[in-house]
């Protein structure tokens, strides 16, 4: 996809470019840091829901593996920086998504031989062994405590390690941006084709030669190395990782419920998601955080959840799409109307 | 070793009562509840807020008959206002409905009753008293004991009922095939209805029988939400005999691999024979007959 495509998207899509251009001038309007942390773990969730979007919106394969992902990612550029003397992420990042590719095959192959929520069983079960194993060589991946990076005063790019939040701002927003256009450029190659005649019917899309165990695999990977290269991003801004805070059964849930809400099997749905859902929690953890024994905000989350999985199934970004419909059609009925006047009601 | 054995296997009674429920769950509408360590966990807290009421050190099992009543209303509601909208419209509406309930539970459970452990306040009598067998080298708690055998007593209730009752054949028929049942004047929504509360029933019981062992926690149901999945595939789905098994033979595979190796080994065991299976055993250990996936 080259530079003119791009804009000729956008130019169709007015709104995706305010929300673009606020998001880049965000930082000069408010100066506010904490606004700018939300932000940052908006474009974070977004970027894993559309990473997640690939296999599971496109292929409708509800994986809950997405978490192991993270995790090789951050683990591997993490024990890389502290073991091996501080190998710049910028490298290691490569190197996690190498392994990443590994573990999808691992997961993926077994995984992909299951239909509907046996695959989602299967995963669930992949991302607890994962966990576990972090947990139980602990004397290599320091278990439950986590590790921590002693990165925090350090202000350079090479270290992925920044005194402000600006830059990691900033380097999640691009890192987002280019996960969008890569979501874009799946849908729209052969892969995605096949992905969406998988997910309305197998049996039918296997009838007419798709090797549909290879595909979902290879867009697993996909997904996998993005989610990964995420992984190496996100441990390094919080410059500290444990298995609960990036590898639980939790976190896949999230990020697979990000796309979900937003509307899975769309590209902007994932972070409309995210962007609902991260303020939403961020909100009511501060408001709510004293209220009763606390969890207001996770509670909100599920009901949220609930009400759409029951009202709105195609997620919250169908209302602009019927919006957008019925607004087209009164566009179109005014405009008739306008021509059967011109031509003195006689049509 | 024996020890380790009998310990597994009267915890696997208790995952067979969590099992069974879910596997009844998805024999009759095809739904998998990802919500059902979370009705456990309900169950749990009902249990805790009875036994405040009762005079001290009493036996907490006399709450059997309330928290069932009470699950079973709660099962209604959940499933009259949510569950039921969701039914035969594909794998992830209900897979995503059952994860924002659990959600939904948890947090909520935390907002009333907050994050801390909580346990009954039963007396040291019961909590600590045991049998012991054979010169004193095989201890049997007390608590685990009567879990295991109300699980069993359950798990023959249902039996009973699904294969004697009237409405146990209409759910039997439905859980067949929905709509030549409903052909035939089954009325689908009231089956449903039973076998989704029923469900939540064994959840709740679950939970009481486990409350003189277990702390309680809003968190705490989502351990026994996968294994009581796995027990259920284990053992084939829809059949409750195999989740039963299943959930019996975790609780060994658990208990084993949690003596010989470590604690966190376990889950690494548990969900490992679970791939295994459905790889190698598709129909479950015992299952036989088709399955879609």
């Amino acid at each position: 996809m080259n530079s003119k495509k791009i804009l000729g998207c956008l130019k169709a899509h007015p709104i995706a470019l305010a929300f673009i251009v606020i998001c880049v001038l965000l930082p000069a309007i408010f100066r506010a840091p904490y606004l700018m942390r939300v932000f940052t773990e908006v474009f974070f969730f977004a970027a894993m829901g559309c990473a997640w979007n690939i296999i599971g919106g496109f292929g409708k394969q509800t994986s809950w593996a997405s978490a192991s992902f993270l995790a090789v990612g951050g683990y591997t550029s993490i024990l890389m920086y502290m073991r091996l003397g501080g190998v710049s992420p910028w490298i290691t990042i490569f190197a996690g998504m190498a392994l990443s590719v590994l573990l999808a095959v691992i997961i993926g192959v077994p995984c992909f031989r299951f239909r509907g929520v046996f695959f989602a069983i299967a995963t669930i079960a992949c991302v607890t062994i994962v966990r576990q194993l972090l947990i139980y060589f602990r004397s290599f991946t320091g278990g439950t405590l986590g590790l921590a990076l002693d990165i925090r005063l350090k202000d350079n790019f090479v270290d992925m390690a920044f005194l402000n939040d600006e830059p990691y701002y900033y380097m999640t927003l691009i890192w987002m941006l280019i996960v969008v256009l890569l979501t874009v450029r799946v849908e729209r190659s052969r892969l995605g084709y096949y992905l969406k005649a998988m997910s309305e019917d197998q049996d039918a899309a296997e009838s007419l030669g798709i090797r549909s165990h290879r595909m979902k695999l290879k867009a697993f990977i996909i997904s996998s190395v993005i989610l990964s290269a995420t992984g190496t991003m996100y441990t390094f801004k919080m410059a500290y990782t444990d298995p609960n805070l990036i590898a639980s059964f939790d976190i896949s849930v999230r990020i697979g419920i990000t796309a979900i809400l937003g509307g899975m099997g769309t590209i902007w749905g994932p972070v409309l998601g995210s962007l609902i859902c991260i303020p939403m929690l961020e909100v009511s953890n501060y408001y709510l955080a004293d209220f009763g024994g606390g969890g207001a905000g996770y509670a909100m989350y599920g009901l949220l959840i609930v009400l759409v999985v029951l009202f709105r199934p195609n997620g919250v970004i169908s209302l602009y799409y019927s919006a957008e419909s019925r607004f087209k059609a009164w566009r179109a009925a005014k405009e008739a109307a306008r021509k059967a006047m011109k031509t003195g009601g006689a049509v | 070793m024996f020890q380790t054995l009998i310990n597994g296997l009267l915890i696997g009674g208790v995952y067979a009562l969590i099992a069974v429920g879910l596997s009844m769950i998805h024999g009759v509408m095809k739904i998998v509840n990802f919500a059902q360590g979370d009705f456990l966990t309900v169950g749990m807290y009902f249990s805790f807020i009875f036994y405040t009421l009762m005079p001290k050190g009493s036996l907490p099992y006399w709450l059997l008959i309330p928290v069932a009543v009470l699950m079973f209303i709660f099962g209604i509601i959940v499933f009259r206002t949510a569950i039921i909208r969701v039914i035969g419209k594909g794998d992830s509406n209900y897979i995503l409905l059952t994860l924002g309930l659990s959600y939904l539970i948890q947090n909520m459970l935390q907002l009333i009753f907050g994050p801390n452990f909580r346990s009954l306040d039963i007396s040291n009598e019961l909590k600590y008293s045991a049998i012991t067998m054979f010169e004193d080298t095989m201890i049997l708690s007390s608590p685990r004991l009567i879990a295991f055998a109300g699980a069993l007593v359950f798990v023959t209730l249902v039996t009973f009922f699904l294969n004697r009752t009237n409405m146990g054949r209409a759910m039997r028929a439905t859980a067949e095939n929905t709509t030549v049942a409903q052909t035939l004047g089954i009325n689908v929504k009231l089956v449903f209805t039973i076998a989704f509360s029923l469900g939540t029933v064994f959840a709740g019981v679950a939970g009481l029988l486990m409350t003189p062992m277990f702390l309680i926690s809003p968190q705490v149901g989502t351990t026994f939400s996968t294994i009581a999945m796995c027990a259920m595939v284990l053992g084939g789905l829809g059949n409750l005999k195999g989740a039963m098994l299943g959930g019996i033979i975790l609780g060994l595979v658990e208990s084993l691999s949690s003596n010989y190796l470590t604690m966190d080994i376990a889950p690494v065991v548990i969900n490992t024979v679970l791939m295994l299976v459905l790889i190698f055993r598709p129909y479950g250990i015992f299952g036989q007959g088709a399955r879609k996936a």
